[in-house]
């Protein structure tokens, strides 16, 4: 009986602790959308500059090499959002947990909530982009069906992936700061490698099959694009369903990772601020 | 004295710290001794501490820059993981280590409190139930709406020393960084701490100033070179502290 109080009690403290976690994430997010835009004059409107920009650039320049894809506006955009979603956030969350050093070092809170906060006000930032964005496909021809509605899931899947790489980043930047140097010469590299941009050879080749990122980018592009112009019965009953698998796996194997980095390496965090 | 209840007790406390061995030569050295060689060091900072602080006193601790007093607590605070040893404690430490770390300087004090209060464990009800009392003992007035980057380092103080008191911890931890403040908020801080005390928070003075720590503390303890090199009265230790300078 004095053993199931003891647990209980346990069980509450450990409950509250999770709430005001929960609460500090919360706030840590609102805080960085805040400051985000704070000092600069066209603030929200920045996040949709940029992609704007770079679709300007491959629509004009690019189209003049690639010419072998259907509507190329819709299919540069459809990939380009996420991936700047992808980039974006992960250069971010980088820092987070060297940034809270300070504060990692004074209070007893948990580091993981830094990069989490950063993730959940990306995506919200993300989300708001979404709007325009898909207005802008709709112009470009994009047809909303009840496919669409499987990007949630992709989605998920998606920002899963971005957290757990973006985690592992950030863990191992806390040691070498050369992580953050690498990270911004090996993105431009990514994103040529992973087909954004131009379309993939139909047989995937060793390197887009190794490649975790063009997974999760061609099933985007399967909802998004494909499925305006492919026979539907094939799409729904093959290509999705095994992208779908695909995906999931090498999600819950990079969110395992990372989570098992992290536990490994928190423990030298503060020697290392 | 054994009557007397404890607020923590640690023995045998053990804490390394991990020292990266800086610069490309150390990174060649590695690859080329094939992991041979270790790209980071441990450096012991706290060799095996004993320490006891009761319930309700005011504790002093003495120590040189770098004698591991920061770390000590730290450790005591559950921030930082002990290689060996254990730490008891009866309550919440609070967080003054270092002043105004979570402080975001493009943000307004307001918003700050909100923020740093948030980390420091509070939810969101209390801060609304004591932001008040925050801005009213930081004697901060209107500043709190401004940019927290256009305060002084002696605001900044104020400011900080509010929240934490806000917490209301059971063991608070004073750091000497409370000296940027002018005299008249260190009064005040003065009068605050003795009037929690009354209450029955324990204090921990941390300080390398041992007149300040005479003044105040029951007790005290003196740290060298991570160990504790004598503990007990204030007035022993301040006196076997002062001692090693001349």
């Amino acid at each position: 009986m004095n053993l199931l109080k003891i647990r209980m009690g346990r069980i509450k403290y450990y409950n509250s602790r999770l709430k005001t976690y929960y609460e500090t994430v919360y706030v840590v997010s609102i805080k960085n959308l805040k400051l985000r835009y704070r000092n600069s004059m066209l603030g929200f409107l920045w996040t949709l500059i940029n992609p704007l920009f770079m679709l300007a650039i491959f629509v004009f320049v690019f189209k003049q090499v690639i010419n072998n894809v259907d509507n190329y506006p819709l299919y540069v955009l459809s990939g380009l959002i996420f991936w700047n979603f992808f980039s974006s956030s992960s250069n971010q969350i980088l820092n987070k947990i060297i940034e809270s050093g300070g504060i990692l070092k004074s209070v007893n809170i948990p580091p993981i909530i830094f990069p989490l906060s950063a993730l959940i006000s990306n995506l919200i930032n993300f989300l708001l982009t979404l709007i325009p964005f898909l207005l802008l496909m709709f112009y470009f021809g994009f047809r909303p069906s009840l496919v669409t509605l499987l990007i949630i899931p992709a989605l998920i899947l998606f920002v899963l992936f971005t957290f757990s790489v973006s985690l592992i980043l950030s863990c191992f930047n806390v040691y070498f700061r050369d992580i953050e140097m690498f990270w911004t010469t090996i993105t431009p590299a990514l994103f040529y490698a992973t087909p954004v941009v131009y379309e993939a050879p139909k047989n995937m080749n060793w390197f887009m099959v190794l490649n975790p990122f063009a997974h999760f980018i061609e099933l985007i592009r399967d909802i998004l694009y494909r499925s305006q112009f492919e026979k539907y019965d094939e799409l729904i009953s093959m290509d999705i369903p095994n992208r779908f698998l695909t995906t999931l796996l090498i999600t819950v194997f990079s969110t395992t990772l990372s989570l098992f980095i992290y536990s490994k390496l928190r423990r030298g965090f503060i020697s290392n601020f | 004295m054994a009557e007397k209840e404890i607020a923590i007790k640690a023995q045998g406390l053990e804490v390394s710290f991990l020292i990266q061995r800086q610069g490309i030569s150390s990174i060649k050295q590695y690859l080329l001794s094939f992991g041979g060689q270790k790209l980071f060091e441990k450096k012991k900072i706290l060799k095996g501490v004993d320490i006891e602080i009761y319930k309700g006193e005011c504790f002093g601790l003495l120590g040189k820059n770098g004698s591991g007093k920061s770390t000590l607590l730290r450790t005591l605070a559950g921030i930082i993981p002990p290689d060996k040893g254990s730490i008891k404690i009866n309550g919440r430490i609070a967080p003054l280590l270092a002043l105004g770390a979570g402080l975001e300087i493009e943000m307004s004090g307001i918003e700050n409190i909100k923020l740093c209060c948030t980390l420091m464990g509070m939810t969101q009800k209390e801060i609304k139930a004591s932001m008040s009392d925050i801005i009213d003992f930081s004697e901060l007035e209107d500043d709190v709406n401004m940019q927290v980057k256009r305060y002084s380092s002696g605001m900044m103080a104020r400011l900080a020393f509010s929240m934490v008191v806000a917490t209301s911890p059971d063991i608070l931890v004073v750091d000497e960084a409370l000296a940027v403040g002018d005299l008249g908020f260190q009064n005040k801080c003065m009068a605050k701490i003795s009037e929690l005390r009354q209450q029955g928070t324990t204090i921990i003075y941390v300080s390398h100033n041992q007149e300040e720590i005479k003044r105040i503390c029951d007790r005290a303890a003196w740290l060298k070179d991570g160990k504790i090199e004598k503990i007990g009265s204030v007035s022993e230790v301040g006196d076997t502290y002062l001692e090693q300078f001349n």
